[in-house]
Order: C-alpha cells, then sequence, then structure tokens
C-alpha cells in the first residue's frame, strides 16, 4: 500500500517542475503545507528508492508534537553522528529542541541560542517562537520553518533550528560557520603585479569578493539550486542594465532546463548550458580570478558561480579573450602588445609546427633553404623512422610527461618532468632513435603551448597537433592548409550565447578591437565591447589620454613665488 | 512560387570579400595564359577592360536583385519569365554553380598535382576539397562568410607577397611596347577574363540575405572592381617576369613565377605563399557555389531545407570536377575564346537580358497602366 501511495505521489511530482527556478528555489516560506500530510512512517521501508523517499520528504511538514518532529528526522536523515539534538526545558517549562549539524555551525553562537532560549519566558509555544524570531534571538538572520524539507535546506545551510512541543513550525537562526581554506592566489592563473585573490569553494565569499570589487547596487545576483541529491546552489551574476536582457533570458532558460541529480562544480553546468557539446574550444570561460569576472561584468558578460568551485564561468565568451591574461591589464601597454602577439603566434605555432615540420621533410624539401635541408638530413641519418613516427612518439612521450608532472606531488612533479625531458631526449639522440632538429620541433611547440594563459585552450591545441601531424605527415601541405581551413571554419560556426566566436575578427566589428587579442590603455578604452555591451556603450568620455604638464623648472619657479597667495588660501 | 526560407544573414562585407577572393583564385590560376596569346605584353590592359566590363555586369546582377530584395534569382527569375522560361533559367542558374565550383576545385588539385603532390591522384584532392566546401555549405553561408572574413587578410598578404618578392625581378622591357598592337588583340583577350565573372550571379541567390541593405549593391560593385585591379597588377608582374611566350606556354603561369624567383639567399622559396592563398580562396569559393547551388536546387525542386542538398550537390561538384576535364590542357583549353565567353553569353547573359527586359516591360506597363 504504502508502494501505491508513493507511485502515485511521483507520478503527481512529475507533472510539475523540479525546481522553482531563479528566485524560487531560497524561498521556502510556503511548504505544501496545505496539502494532505503523509504519514512519515513510509521513510521506514527499506525498499524505498530514493526518487520515493525524496517525494515523501518534499510533503512532510512539521507536527505540532516535538518528537514527532525528532522522529521523522531521524526517519528521514537516518543515524547521521552529525546531526546534534539538544533538548531544552525552558524557564516557562516548555519543551523545545535545537538542532544544527556539526562542523558548519559556530557552536558559541549555538549555545547563545540555547541560553536564549533556556531563558525564554513565553508559556506557550507559538509565543515562545515568535518571541524568539521578532527580539529575544541576537542573530542577523531568523526563518520560519514549516516543513521537513524546510527544516533540512536550513540545517544544510548552517543554521541552527529551534523547535517547541506544541507548535508546527520552527525557527531557523544563522550560527554558520563553514571552514574554508583562505582566499589565496589562483595557481591557473597567476599574476605578476595584479591582485592575489582567487575564488575559493565557499559561493559565499566568492560573492563578497565580486561585491568588493562592483560596490554598486547594480549588481546582481540570483540564486538558484540544481541537482535533486546535492542542491547545489548556483548563482549568476550580472551588472542590471548593462548585460543585455536577452542574454540574461538566454542563461536562465538554460540553466533552468538543467535536470540531474547532481551538480559537482562548473564542469558540470558548463556541459549542460554550453552552445554545442561537440567543440574543441572552450565556449565559456572558466577562471578563478575575480578580477577578470569583475572585468568581464563590467563589459556586460554574466558569470555563473557555484557552491563548491573555485571556477566561475563567464559567457558569453570570444576566441580573444582565451588569449588574455590577468596580467595584461597591470602591464604597460606596449610590452603586453608585443606579449599578445607572441601568445596568439605560440598559439598557431603550438598546433601546426609539428604538422607543417613533417609536412615538409616528408614531402616539400624544396620549401627549405638548401643549407638548412642539408643540415637536417644529415641529423637524420641512420633514424630508422620516418619523420612522422619519430615526431608522433616525441609528442606522445612528451604528453605522458605533461601528465605525470601534472598528477604528481608538486615538488616530484617538476623534478620527473625536467629530468624525463632531458634524460629521454639525450638518450633517445644518442640512440639515434631521432633527430636532434625533432627534439627542437618538439620543444619548441612545447614551450609554445606553455605561453596559453588559458589551459582549456591549451588542451584543444594539444589535440589538434596530432591530427595536423597526422594530416601534414598523409598528404603535405595540403593537408595542414586543409586542417587550417577545417579549425578556421569550425570556429567560425561556433557561437558562444549566440554570440560569435571569432567576433570581433569575423564578423569584423570596428569598434570591436580596442580590448580584444591586443589590449589598449584604459584612457581609450571608451566603448564596450558592441556585442556584449551595447546597452550601454559607453564607458568612459573620450579624451583622457594623458597630457604633459608644464615642464618641472617652470613649475618649481612658480611655487617659488613669494607674492600672491596660493589656490588653496585664495578664498579664505 | 517558394520563397527563399532562411533567417541566415551575411554582411555586404563578407560578400565583398568572398567575391574578391573567388575571382581572384581563378583568375590568377590561369591568366595570364589564356589572354596573352593575343594580348602578349598588354596582358594588363586585357585584365583591366575585362575589370571595366565586370564592374557593369557586377551591376546588372545586383541591380536587378535589388529591385527584388526579399527575393533570390530563382524567385524573380520564374516572376519575370514565367514558368517554364523562369525554371529553365534557374537550373542553368544552377549548373553555373556547380560548373564554377567544379571548375575551381579541379583547378586547385591540377596545381597540387602538378607543384606538389604528383603522386596524390587528382580524385582524392578533388573529393577532400569538395568535401570541405560541402561541410561549409551545411554549416551554412553565416560560416562560410566569417571563415572568409577570416582569411581575407592572409590571402591578400599571401599574393602581396608573392608579388613583392617576384618584382624585384620584373623586366620591364617584357611589357614593351605597350599598345604596339593595338586594340584588337586586347579587346579579343578581354571576354574570358569577363566571362569568368560568371560568378557574380551567386550575388542573386545571396541578395537577400545581405546586411546592410543599403551597402548590398555597392559592394559587389566594388568587389568586381578591385579584384580586377588585382588581375592586371597580377598580369603585369606575371608578363614581367616570366615574359610574353613563358607566361603564354606555362601551365599556371603564376606559380611558374613564383617559382622563378628567389627573394634573398635564407628566403629561397615563396610559392607556398602563393599556394595557400589560392587554397583559402578556393574555400571561400567553392563553399559559397556549393551554398548557393544547393538553395537554388532547393528551391527548384521545392524541398524547404536547402541543407537536405548539400550531400547531394557536393557529389555532383565532385564528379563534374573528376570527369568533366580530361587533364590540366583540357581544362584550359576549356577556357579558351570563343567556345567559353560564348557558353557564359548565352547561359547567363542573355537570361539577364530576358530577365531585366522583362522587369524594365513590367515597370513601364505598371507605370502608365497602374497595374
Amino acid at each position: 500500500m504504502a508502494t501505491d501511495l508513493v507511485r502515485a505521489l511521483i507520478s503527481r511530482l512529475k507533472g510539475r517542475r523540479r525546481h522553482g527556478g531563479f528566485g524560487a528555489s531560497t524561498d521556502r516560506s510556503s511548504p505544501s503545507s496545505g496539502r494532505n500530510r503523509i504519514d512519515p512512517e513510509l521513510l521506514a521501508d527499506d525498499s524505498l528508492d530514493v526518487g520515493a523517499r525524496k517525494a515523501v520528504t518534499d510533503r512532510l511538514t512539521l507536527d505540532r508534537r516535538l518528537a514527532e518532529n525528532l522522529r521523522i528526522l531521524a526517519l528521514a536523515a537516518g543515524p547521521s553522528p552529525d546531526i546534534t539534538v539538544r533538548h531544552i526545558v525552558t524557564d516557562a517549562s516548555l519543551y523545545a529542541a535545537v538542532i544544527h549539524l556539526q562542523g558548519i555551525v559556530d557552536e558559541e553562537r549555538v549555545e547563545g541560542v540555547v541560553r536564549t532560549l533556556s531563558s525564554a519566558g513565553a508559556t506557550r509555544a507559538q509565543d515562545l517562537i515568535n518571541q524568539l524570531g521578532a527580539s529575544l534571538l541576537r542573530s542577523s538572520h531568523v526563518a520560519t520553518v514549516a516543513s521537513f524539507t524546510q527544516l533540512w535546506g536550513a540545517l544544510s545551510d548552517g543554521l541552527a533550528v529551534i523547535l517547541a512541543d506544541g507548535h508546527n513550525q520552527g525557527l531557523a537562526c544563522s550560527a554558520q560557520s563553514f571552514k574554508t581554506r583562505p582566499i589565496e592566489e589562483p595557481p591557473t592563473d597567476t599574476t605578476l603585479r595584479g591582485p592575489r585573490q582567487g575564488f575559493i569553494e565557499d559561493l559565499t565569499t566568492n560573492l563578497a569578493m565580486l561585491r568588493q570589487w562592483i560596490r554598486t547596487p547594480n549588481l546582481w545576483i540570483e540564486e538558484t539550486n540544481l541537482g535533486h541529491l546535492t542542491h547545489t546552489r548556483l548563482v549568476i551574476a550580472y551588472i542590471k542594465g548593462l548585460a543585455s536582457e536577452e542574454l540574461l533570458a538566454e542563461v536562465r532558460q538554460r540553466i533552468q532546463r538543467i535536470e540531474t541529480d547532481s551538480v559537482l562544480g562548473t564542469g558540470p553546468v558548463e556541459d549542460f548550458i554550453q552552445d554545442t557539446h561537440l567543440s574543441f574550444f572552450p565556449l565559456i570561460l572558466r577562471t578563478e580570478r575575480p578580477d577578470r569576472v569583475v572585468g568581464n561584468l563590467l563589459e556586460g558578460r554574466v558569470a555563473i558561480m557555484v557552491q563548491n568551485s573555485p571556477f566561475a564561468l563567464v559567457a558569453p565568451t570570444d576566441y580573444g579573450m582565451l588569449f588574455q591574461s590577468a596580467d595584461d591589464y597591470y602591464e604597460p601597454v606596449p610590452i603586453v602588445f608585443v606579449i599578445s602577439v607572441m601568445r596568439v603566434v605560440a598559439f598557431w605555432a603550438s598546433i601546426l609546427l609539428p604538422g607543417a615540420f613533417v609536412a615538409i621533410l616528408t614531402f616539400h624539401h624544396e620549401l627549405l633553404p638548401t643549407s638548412l635541408l642539408l643540415r637536417i638530413v644529415g641529423d637524420r641519418a641512420g633514424v630508422p623512422f620516418p619523420v612522422i613516427v619519430e615526431v608522433f612518439l616525441m609528442e606522445l612521450t612528451f604528453e605522458l610527461l605533461r601528465e605525470a608532472g601534472l598528477r604528481l606531488p608538486r615538488a616530484v612533479g617538476s623534478a620527473v618532468t625536467i629530468v624525463g625531458a632531458l634524460v629521454l631526449g639525450e638518450a633517445a639522440i644518442n640512440a639515434g632513435l631521432v633527430s636532434p632538429s625533432v627534439i627542437i620541433v618538439v620543444a619548441t611547440t612545447a614551450i609554445a603551448s606553455f605561453i596559453l594563459p588559458t589551459f582549456s585552450f591549451d588542451i584543444s591545441a594539444r589535440l589538434l597537433r596530432f591530427a595536423f601531424i597526422v594530416a601534414g605527415g598523409s598528404i603535405g601541405l595540403f593537408g595542414v592548409q586543409y586542417g587550417i581551413i577545417m579549425v578556421v571554419l569550425i570556429l567560425a560556426s561556433r557561437r558562444s550565447f549566440g554570440h560569435p566566436y571569432l567576433s570581433p575578427v569575423a564578423p569584423f566589428i570596428r569598434g570591436g578591437w580596442r580590448d580584444y587579442l591586443f589590449r589598449t590603455w584604459h584612457w581609450a578604452k571608451t566603448m564596450r565591447p558592441k556585442l556584449v555591451g551595447g546597452r550601454e556603450p559607453i564607458r568612459a568620455p573620450r579624451g583622457q589620454m594623458p597630457r604633459p604638464g608644464a615642464s618641472p623648472e617652470s613649475e618649481g619657479l612658480q611655487q617659488m613665488k613669494p607674492e600672491g597667495p596660493s589656490d588653496n588660501t585664495r578664498g579664505q | 512560387m517558394r520563397m527563399a526560407k532562411t533567417t541566415e544573414v551575411m554582411s555586404t562585407r563578407q560578400l565583398a570579400g568572398i567575391l574578391f577572393m573567388m575571382r581572384t583564385t581563378v583568375v590568377i590560376s590561369f591568366v595570364p595564359l589564356i589572354t596573352t596569346g593575343s594580348a602578349a605584353q598588354d596582358a594588363w590592359a586585357a585584365g583591366l577592360i575585362a575589370g571595366l566590363l565586370l564592374t557593369l555586369a557586377a551591376w546588372a546582377v545586383a541591380g536587378l536583385a535589388a529591385r527584388y530584395p526579399k527575393l533570390t534569382v530563382i524567385d524573380y527569375s520564374r516572376m519575370l519569365l514565367g514558368r517554364f522560361f523562369g525554371t529553365v533559367v534557374s537550373l542553368a542558374i544552377s549548373w553555373h554553380f556547380l560548373l564554377i565550383a567544379a571548375t575551381d576545385v579541379r583547378i586547385y588539385a591540377e596545381l597540387m598535382r602538378v607543384a606538389f603532390m604528383p603522386n596524390t591522384p587528382i580524385w582524392f584532392t578533388t573529393v577532400a576539397m569538395v568535401f570541405l566546401a560541402s561541410l561549409a555549405a551545411w554549416f551554412g553561408i553565416e560560416p562560410i562568410g566569417r571563415a572568409a572574413e577570416a582569411f581575407l587578410p592572409f590571402f591578400v598578404a599571401f599574393i602581396a607577397l608573392t608579388l613583392l618578392g617576384a618584382a624585384p625581378s620584373v623586366n620591364v622591357q617584357n611589357l614593351q611596347p605597350a599598345l604596339a598592337r593595338g586594340p584588337g588583340p586586347i579587346f579579343s583577350s578581354v571576354w574570358t577574363p569577363l566571362s569568368i565573372g560568371l560568378q557574380w550571379v551567386s550575388v542573386g541567390m545571396l541578395f537577400p540575405q545581405l546586411t546592410p541593405e543599403d551597402q548590398r549593391v555597392r559592394s559587389a560593385v566594388v568587389a568586381a572592381a578591385v579584384s580586377s585591379a588585382v588581375l592586371a597588377v597580377v598580369a603585369a608582374v606575371l608578363v614581367g617576369v616570366l615574359g610574353t611566350n613563358l607566361s603564354s606556354k606555362s601551365l599556371f603561369p603564376f606559380l611558374k613565377m613564383a617559382r622563378s624567383v628567389r627573394p634573398t639567399r635564407t628566403i629561397e622559396r615563396i610559392e607556398i605563399l602563393g599556394t595557400v592563398a589560392w587554397g583559402l580562396g578556393l574555400f571561400a569559393g567553392g563553399s559559397t557555389m556549393v551554398y548557393c547551388g544547393s538553395r537554388a536546387m532547393a528551391q527548384i525542386l521545392r524541398i524547404q531545407e536547402s541543407r537536405k542538398v548539400v550531400p547531394a550537390f557536393g557529389a555532383l561538384v565532385a564528379l563534374y570536377a573528376m570527369y568533366a576535364y580530361e587533364d590540366a590542357f583540357e581544362l584550359v583549353g576549356f577556357f579558351r575564346p570563343p567556345g567559353f565567353p560564348l557558353l557564359i553569353a548565352l547561359t547567363a547573359g542573355v537570361p539577364y537580358a530576358l530577365m531585366w527586359a522583362s522587369h524594365v516591360a513590367r515597370h513601364l506597363v505598371r507605370r502608365h497602366f497602374g497595374r
């Protein structure tokens, strides 16, 4: 019979939305209290699967009897040792309990709650809860809970919940004390002159960081919960009035479409919401740096952040953003320009160099200057493999070393990589298995790939490199060119949240180049990118280019003049 | 009548870039081989005159399209010429797209065989390039336009670098005496490069998708003028470097020129630049032609989704490219006057003239009789 009831419940639940969407998920004030109450004893049935258990717990409302509520808690959450229940008899002889989860609350604050509750003088349970909520509790946040879902949500958020015998509502009060790691410089995106600040796994802290950077109330943050088992908090952050409403609607719609049991970080979210699942290149920017997120928000983009992940997603993203590093905005522009050019060249070199080398040595010797060709051919004498095999093996070996270096402990990893590269390279040359020119090409390719600031972009280049080696070794430079056209065509066909991935290159947008691949001066950034910031295109007034003042000598002479009042004293 | 249904848009700048790359690619492959035979040292003049006439032809094609801005040439050909003749013209236009795509691909395949990959069979290069063009057409005109826009600076740079690399080797005496043989040989050399301008028929297919609307005709005309200017420069440099005799006998004169120069001791060969540019231009042109051809066929066959036609049209292009020509010499022979210019005049020139006449007649009737 119980199973039939649960099946009926599930079928009813399937008919409605799984989650309430942005803004609705955090509002726990309208439980299913108006509906018929379900027997919590159903939860004692071990044959219930998790979906059925959820269906039941979603329908459970709090009882007037404290013992019954504690029984509901025990049935729903099981013998979990981290659930702490403190039974209290108040000064007015009312029975009550303070419940919290260990490890995520501040024990001293809970003790304070217990003390306040013990000394409360209300004689009726309802009055007790009302008085505590209205005035007695020294807590920044209190909320009424009326259902088991609300009760458990509050406990998971690190709140302490007060239940009183004789009233079917409890009171949740803030007592959070999450243990998080300190704010540190993100290892994936370091900077020399920028702030040493990276996101951490605590969403609240991350949002606070954003608030410190952008202090306008127009920084809006919308929250929802994803994953019907994990209830992971997800927020989208944007600047109201700057981010286009169409973009926001698209982001909201894509997130609300997600129906899954769990969201473990930003990776799954990215999988769900990006424009296509078949993309070698990242269509959404991932970053650990608040300043990068803030910079993008100020251009009209949207950030998506998830509890338990130090990465933020930024949308829409374009190809040029992936070449940008945080340091670009803290170093002099001419230097950054040169470095940016190097990055672009390095990216394409890291993809094309081995393939082009194989193609030229295999099919197009005539393209090399004679002296260079003779040198390379001389070095290759005695190498038993064709060039394509030689390069492929060395690239593969290098990738293995790189992966080994990543997975090993940091202290050992770098040593393994360096020693492995040196020893293997030297040994391979001495053994006559590879030629020095191949080592040079592979090493140059590797160094070029390290220049890229975005790791996910680098992975794409690494994979494509092998495809280009095969193409170059099979059909020469025709294959390399074919591959380039294919890659650019695919890039041109991609969109990130509706925005062309290759813009402002293609489609060419005249005003979009000022802060694209190559950074410009801050005073010259008078306009926002047209596609994302077109709602409020003007960023700053023109004409702020620094102008030299009067020469120091004349300045000094002016100051030394004794006659006449100074500017500061003129009005006195 | 079935209207062209698509939500894709393309900028006029992208169209101009595609037309420029498309024409420059085909033109530099054989010109001045097919013009210097009679124009000799005045091939550049033939290029300029052909450019002038092409600019007028481009205006005629784009101008007619501008009269029916929401329709493709397939739509208004039936409207202007009636159902039967309109369908005949539509089929001819579809065949033009097939012809251009297949010939471009075959030229490139022959170039690869002659220049770089003598052992690679023609069918492999042909099928590979047609696959790429079909894939692009399947993605749609927006990615084609964007990719072409991304390639355009490299295309221009590679052609310019090749010409700059060859410039020190130009022997001005090869271009002299200018216009010594009178205008006759020059005018007789105009028709083939002009007929290659058949590529502008694609404007009639793409016109409804172009934006901004006020620049649509201008972009087509400017592309014709600029690409013709490039043709004249290429012809002058080619003849200047190779001389009239060699440039009229080489199969791929541009490649021959690039190979005959050695700019510096460390940079001995520069033909790869021109070849890469060639490939980029072929991609832009081929994919646009496959896209236009597929859309045209879809409209004629009343197929709602033109993407479904792309594989079939791509297969036709590949077959045509492989079997229509025996070898590169037959390909060159195909372009020689008077056969090729006459063919284009009959299958494109006459239909456009008829459509213009019909349009003017309808306009006059509407003006005088109010209907």
